[in-house]
């Protein structure tokens, strides 16, 4: 799977909303498995992309297993931190590959 | 008419070379003069050291440490690892590496073959897997050793790493991408730490300059309290941005360390070496 800067951020704009109205709309029975493979999905690709955050898989591991205890909010919370790492990351490997070149000390 | 068009291929050719080529050596030598620059009072042979070359206060304690060196053991380890290993078809490491002497200078090279940088360590479980031989972890225990007792034998003997063809200058420019990318939630590429504030302050630790930091290791780190292979410290400083590290010999890694060794050209090889 390879995402442009443009269609990255365009999704994850759009998928932002949608995760904040599943959590606002029904706290108790969102879908948690589909968010969270999306999450993972965008974790994967800042990795294939060298710019993943060391604590994001861990992050979401742990989003999992509050989830299974029944901890909702805190496996959310977990969620949305992964979800902004990773796009974070997406969002510096995009920027990386037009900047990094701009430090070759020449 | 057919020279013609031949000679126009083959001047072609050359200037392609020529511009090629030009890049990785004027980089090479815009790198080193930066660090000349900044550390007029550093000899230029002393980079090798690290932080030691800049701070006389740790130099004094580095010093103190080297009269014991932590390393010692691993050197002796390395040796008998080096000797005494046979594989299942009764070779040895020295099928693949003669008596094991002067090894060192011939590490990180491009393989036009296989198409990839083949580092020493690299080389030492190609050696073991040739031979049926399980590969040995790659940043810490036995081939550390083994990879500390090497180089022990090339001490004096000077980097020599050479940049030549299409392929190896595209690892070479994928190990100066790796270096010079910002990487991991705080957002910090090896230039930023290494480059522009060698010589300050981290927290506890001088921050040390690139240029000859390949030539000491595998180390003995105080810290690790035991000897690590130079893409442990890779490994280490990626986490320290918080970026996620690789595994010992990844492509990104040993491209790095192609493109770090070919900047630190002509200085003396020491490994192994002991810092902090
Ligand atoms: C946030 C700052 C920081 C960044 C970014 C960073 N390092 Fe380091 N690095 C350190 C510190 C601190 C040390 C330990 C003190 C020293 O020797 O510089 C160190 C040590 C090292 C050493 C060992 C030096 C020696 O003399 O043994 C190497 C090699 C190294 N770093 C390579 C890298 C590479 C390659 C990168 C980029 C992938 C990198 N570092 C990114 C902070 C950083």
């Amino acid at each position: 799977m390879t995402i442009s800067i443009f269609s990255t951020s365009k999704l994850s704009i759009f998928g932002l909303c949608v995760f904040a109205l599943n959590v606002t709309a029904n706290p108790t029975n969102p879908d948690f498995n589909a968010l969270w493979l999306e999450v993972d999905s965008f974790r994967k690709e800042a990795g294939i992309q060298g710019h993943e955050w060391r604590d994001t898989a861990k992050i979401l591991l742990g989003a999992r297993k509050e989830f299974k205890v029944g901890n909702n909010e805190k496996a959310f919370v977990l969620l949305s931190k992964a979800r902004a790492e990773s796009i974070a990351a997406l969002a510096q490997a995009a920027r990386e590959k037009k900047s990094w070149e701009r430090r070759v000390i020449k | 008419m057919k020279k013609l068009v031949f000679l126009i291929t083959g001047l072609t050719v050359a200037l392609y070379g020529t511009i090629l080529f030009a890049e990785p050596e004027a980089e090479q030598a815009a790198f080193k003069s930066y660090f000349h620059n900044k550390f007029p009072d550093v000899d230029k042979p002393d980079f090798i050291n690290g932080v030691y070359a800049l701070d006389s206060n740790a130099r004094e304690q580095w010093m103190e440490i080297e009269e014991f060196p932590p390393y010692e053991i691993a050197i002796d380890e390395g040796e008998a690892l080096f000797n005494n290993t046979r594989f299942t078809d009764g070779k040895s490491y020295s099928h693949c590496f003669g008596t094991g002497q002067h090894l060192r200078k011939k590490y990180p090279y491009f393989d036009k073959e296989r198409t990839q940088v083949v580092t020493m360590e690299l080389a030492i479980n190609d050696c073991r897997e040739k031979h049926g031989a399980k590969p040995l972890k790659y940043k810490i225990g036995d081939l550390a050793k083994i990879s500390a007792y090497l180089s022990y034998h090339s001490r004096g003997d000077v980097i020599d790493v050479i940049v030549s063809g299409p392929a190896a200058i595209q690892a070479y420019n994928k190990g100066k991408e790796y270096y010079y990318t910002k990487r991991g939630q705080l957002n910090f590429a090896c230039v930023d730490c290494h480059v522009s504030s060698a010589g300050k302050r981290l927290r506890t630790e001088i921050l040390s300059p690139s240029l000859g930091h390949v030539s000491h290791f595998p180390v003995y780190r105080l810290k690790w309290g035991s000897i690590g292979t130079l893409h442990r410290r890779f490994s280490g400083c990626n986490s320290q941005v918080r970026a996620k590290s690789q595994p010992g010999q990844s492509e990104d890694y040993r491209n790095l360390e192609f493109f770090l060794s070919y900047m630190s050209n002509d200085l003396e090889f020491n490994g192994p070496g002991v810092r902090r």
